[in-house]
């Protein structure tokens, strides 16, 4: 336990003193791994721990979403679409964010990973917040928030996992899914429109005019064609989500070709850029999985939930008390190392107290969403960071009305099973 | 020095070129393989153990070092980032050092499990017959190159603003 | 004396529950608590991929693996994935559990540092669709999602295109029709819900099958007490006869919940089987001509599986 916290300490040190995040839990988890199995065990993990990360056919989904992003961005696609919102929402403080927010609930029915939507939408919807003279502490705030709807809405990546590895209903889940995404999606709306009143982040465009509004409108029409075309293609059986991802890659293309507004040069800089995301969120990706590794060795996760769950507290205490490590697990690790080391036993645990499956499910989905926008590992945060180049404490700034607004709706899903339980009962 | 890093960035530049067609090629097998089924019944077999052996490992860690150059990868900034005197000094040395001895370790192991793979002929039977020493060798090709950039950070720590 | 045992399941998965979970207790009751286990379940020691060399580098003790995933290292050890052979889990478990006893399946484990001490197999994989599949003419041109090159190559054999998708996606895809069929385990149905997006599902088809290895360390498996080493492979002896009996009666119970919610569970005929046996020979031919690469041990290994599997 002792060498536990010191590792702690020593994590916390690296990541203060600037260590890039990625190095400083690789550095950590093997540092641990050696204390805990032995040097040797210790080095052997990172024969392949970068190659088995990486050799993942759902994680190009990331690469392929981001492309697509910049293509419509370098093609003057996105921005003109924007145009076409602003005509409409422009006179309304803080429009443009919520019709992103809006945009986000459109790419959750999409993607099914909130670190590609999170790239997708600070490649395209950002700039032209920034343009329109969005204060970088909201706009980037919004797109990393904005992303974590893409696990909630189906389909999604974590609620896959969730279901398989607790042997609950997919189909369930993904229905339960809608209306707290659609619950976040209002919230975090509302905390728009309260820091636009009360702050100057959000500047007030052009007064409203009709004609005008109905003029541009026809701008939206290709962005809006191809995210049908893609969402057709995917619920038309013709690809799996992650296909669909290179298929919109296409479409963008064409589009920009068919408008004639994309150079090469763009073209080689869009790649560039999603190669750029993808490598750093890779590199965090695997070495969050060594410094995961480590915290499996260690069994404090066990230890911890066990001596929770053996406690004859109130099972709500229980529930509360199994949300917090989540969160604080989701302060240092990727979602999907967190279920498969918490769920083993947290899942019996709630069972046990009586909870629903699929509720549980959506609790957790959520709470483990939330660890994406806190520091000091918020993986949405560095992807925003990233493609944004707003500096990460900014963000981290920005996001923290946002990050309350996920509090009070995971309270109100935990006080309120009906509001996750109501659709999937009717199937 | 001088000519050490601007070889230095040569390589950096041409493996990012590599990571970049990769990505590229990832975008044609799949929409090839989309169509081909779609017109002709006929899919590109090959897509998928292609993209999940050779491309997503390839463009995941070939830039790996082009993009600490950039500063593309990320750190908490609670602190200045070139605090001033020697103890700034000191621990941006020992930043970089630490990380070269990590990767330096990564790129060993990872290299010898590479260079096992290609001495023994390892293959994985897929839709064809796939040699794994290739698939592997993308990780301590990347993570190689980013030992020498923060070796060469170290030396020239101070001279240059790319440190992390 | 405590040992890192690694898996890839859940602990909600019938394998882990009746097989390793199962396993565990009975050694740490049978040498009176002087082995206990640290219990790393659904890869959270490591990917499974590569859980083979965890337990060579001494990064675990213990693994149960897939023997899938070590196609390099374990050859022969892939013969179990053919198609056409055992037709109960029972049957398949017990002819793998006496070519790990001895001869090359066990040979290739002790060659890659670690002793086999039970080993069993999934019941044999069926195809799960939204229309009921029969002989070949049914399958044609079928998108059928496979796992692995040998199950690709069955979808080609019975006329059908064998597709990869992630686990992940495997739900989505069939529920929106990219996938027509899926070649599945039926233990394995429940935890991906399956049954929730296809309305056809066989239940005597043999589309290859799946073997677990549990390993051990060879060195450390060798500083034991005689006594522990003998009460590992006894207990793995009853588990792995326990875990077979345990899946075939649990697909019983699924086929009849099935059932109930309207789902077609079905038997092949004779005719349909024989149809499919003699399009998938062309499997075995190609697993022994690329993984066996001719040999005389392959053809010796494929024989004796043979043998063991038919009734
Ligand atoms: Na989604
Ligand atoms: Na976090």
């Amino acid at each position: 336990m002792l060498s536990f916290f010191a590792l702690l300490l020593f994590l916390a040190a690296l990541m203060i003193l600037r260590m890039p995040i990625a190095f400083a839990m690789g550095i950590a988890g093997c540092v641990g791994l050696a204390v805990q199995i032995g040097l040797n065990p210790a080095l052997a993990v990172l024969e392949r721990t970068f190659f088995d990360t990486a050799s993942s056919f759902v994680l190009v989904a990331i690469p392929l979403f981001i492309l697509m992003a910049e293509l419509l961005t370098a093609g003057d696609v996105t921005r003109r679409a924007i145009v076409a919102c602003q005509a409409w929402v422009g006179h309304v403080k803080g429009g443009l964010a919520v019709a992103t927010v809006g945009a986000a609930v459109l790419l959750a029915a999409l993607v099914g990973s909130s670190t590609a939507s999170t790239a997708a939408m600070s490649a395209s919807a950002f700039p032209e917040m920034r343009r329109h003279r969005y204060d970088d502490r909201l706009a980037a705030a919004v797109v990393s928030v904005g992303g974590t709807l893409a696990v909630v809405v189906p389909p999604s990546i974590v609620l896959v996992v969730y279901g398989v590895l607790t042997e609950t209903s997919i189909g369930k889940l993904f229905i339960a899914g809608v209306i707290p995404g659609l619950l976040t999606a209002f919230g975090l709306a509302a905390v728009i429109k309260v820091i636009s009143h009360r702050t100057d982040y959000a500047p007030k465009g052009d007064p409203f005019r009709l004609g005008h509004a109905m003029g541009v409108s026809w701008q939206v029409l290709p962005m809006v064609l191809l995210i049908m075309a893609v969402i057709g293609a995917i619920y038309g059986g013709v690809a799996s989500p992650t296909e669909a991802a290179a298929l919109g890659v296409l479409g963008s293309l064409l589009i920009c070709l068919a408008q004639r507004t994309l150079r090469m040069r763009a073209l080689g800089g869009s790649l560039g850029n999603a190669i750029r995301a993808t490598v750093m969120i890779v590199a965090i990706v695997a070495c969050s999985a060594i410094f995961a590794n480590y915290l499996a060795f260690t069994r404090v996760t066990q230890t911890v939930l066990a001596a929770v769950s053996d406690t004859d507290m109130p099972r709500y205490a229980i529930l509360m008390i199994m949300v917090l490590i989540l969160l604080v697990m989701g302060m240092f690790m990727d979602q999907l190392a967190i279920l498969s080391l918490a769920m083993p036993l947290a899942f019996p645990a709630a069972m046990a107290l009586d909870f629903d499956p699929v509720w549980f499910g959506i609790i957790v989905t959520k709470t483990v969403e939330i660890g994406l926008l806190t520091p000091p590992l918020g993986l949405n945060a560095y992807v925003a960071a990233a493609q944004t180049r707003v500096p990460l404490r900014v963000i981290f700034r920005g996001l923290l009305p946002f990050i309350a607004m996920e509090l009070v709706i995971l309270g109100l899903l935990i006080a309120f099973p009906q509001i996750t339980l109501w659709l999937p009962g009717l199937m | 020095m001088i000519a050490i890093g601007k070889l230095l960035s040569r390589i950096e530049d041409t493996l990012h070129y590599g990571g970049c067609l990769a990505l590229a090629a990832v975008v044609v097998l799949i929409n090839a393989d989309i169509l081909m089924r779609l017109g002709f019944g006929r899919p590109v077999q090959i897509q998928f153990e292609m993209t999940e052996l050779y491309l997503m490992p390839a463009l995941a860690t070939l830039s790996l070092s082009r993009v600490f150059r950039d500063g593309g990868h990320l750190a908490l900034d609670i602190v200045p980032e070139h605090m001033p005197g020697l103890a700034g000094h000191v621990i941006r040395r020992i930043r970089l050092l630490l990380a070269a001895a990590f990767f330096a370790a990564v790129t060993y192991m990872s290299g010898k499990f590479a260079l096992r793979a290609f001495t023994r002929g390892e293959i994985e039977f897929g839709v064809i017959d796939w040699p794994l020493g290739w698939a592997y060798a993308a990780i301590p090709l990347g993570c190689g190159v980013l030992v020498l950039r923060l070796f060469y950070e170290t030396l020239n720590e101070g001279a240059s603003n790319a440190s992390p | 004396e405590t040992l890192r045992l690694g898996d890839f399941q859940s602990t909600t998965h019938i394998v882990s529950v009746e097989g390793t979970t199962r396993w565990m207790k009975a050694v740490e009751e049978a040498t009176k608590g002087e082995i206990t286990f640290e219990h790393f379940p659904s890869e959270q020691a490591t990917k499974a991929a590569a859980l083979l060399d965890a337990v060579n580098h001494g990064i675990l003790d213990a693994a149960l693996i897939g023997t899938i995933y070590h196609g390099e290292s374990l050859p022969m050890n892939s013969v179990v994935g053919l198609p056409g052979f055992y037709g109960s889990a029972v049957t398949g478990t017990a002819a793998l559990q006496a070519m790990l006893a001895d001869g090359p399946l066990r040979e290739e484990l002790l060659e890659s540092g670690v002793v086999p001490i039970f080993g069993f197999v999934l019941p044999p994989y069926q195809v799960l669709a939204k229309k009921r599949l029969g002989g070949p003419a049914d399958w044609s041109n079928l998108n059928i999602r496979t796992a692995g090159s040998t199950q690709a190559m069955t979808a080609r054999s019975l006329g059908a295109v064998g597709v990869s998708i992630p686990g992940p996606e495997v739900y989505t895809a069939v529920e929106t029709g990219r996938l027509d069929g899926i070649l599945f385990p039926l233990a394995s149905v429940p935890g991906y819900n399956l049954q929730e997006v296809v309305t056809h599902i066989s239940r005597n088809g043999s589309f290859g099958g799946y073997s677990f290895v549990m390993v051990v360390h060879r060195d450390r498996f060798e500083g034991l007490p005689e006594a522990v080493r003998t009460a590992m492979l006894e207990a793995g002896k009853d588990v792995a006869a326990h875990v077979a009996k345990a899946q075939d009666d649990s697909i019983e119970d699924l086929a009849g919940k099935w059932t109930g919610q309207g789902i077609d569970v079905y038997e092949f005929t004779e005719d349909e089987l024989a149809a499919q046996r003699s399009a998938m020979a062309d499997v075995s031919a190609d697993w022994l001509t690329r993984i066996g690469r001719g040999e005389e041990t392959a053809k010796a290994v494929l024989e004796q599986y043979r043998m063991l599997t038919s009734d």
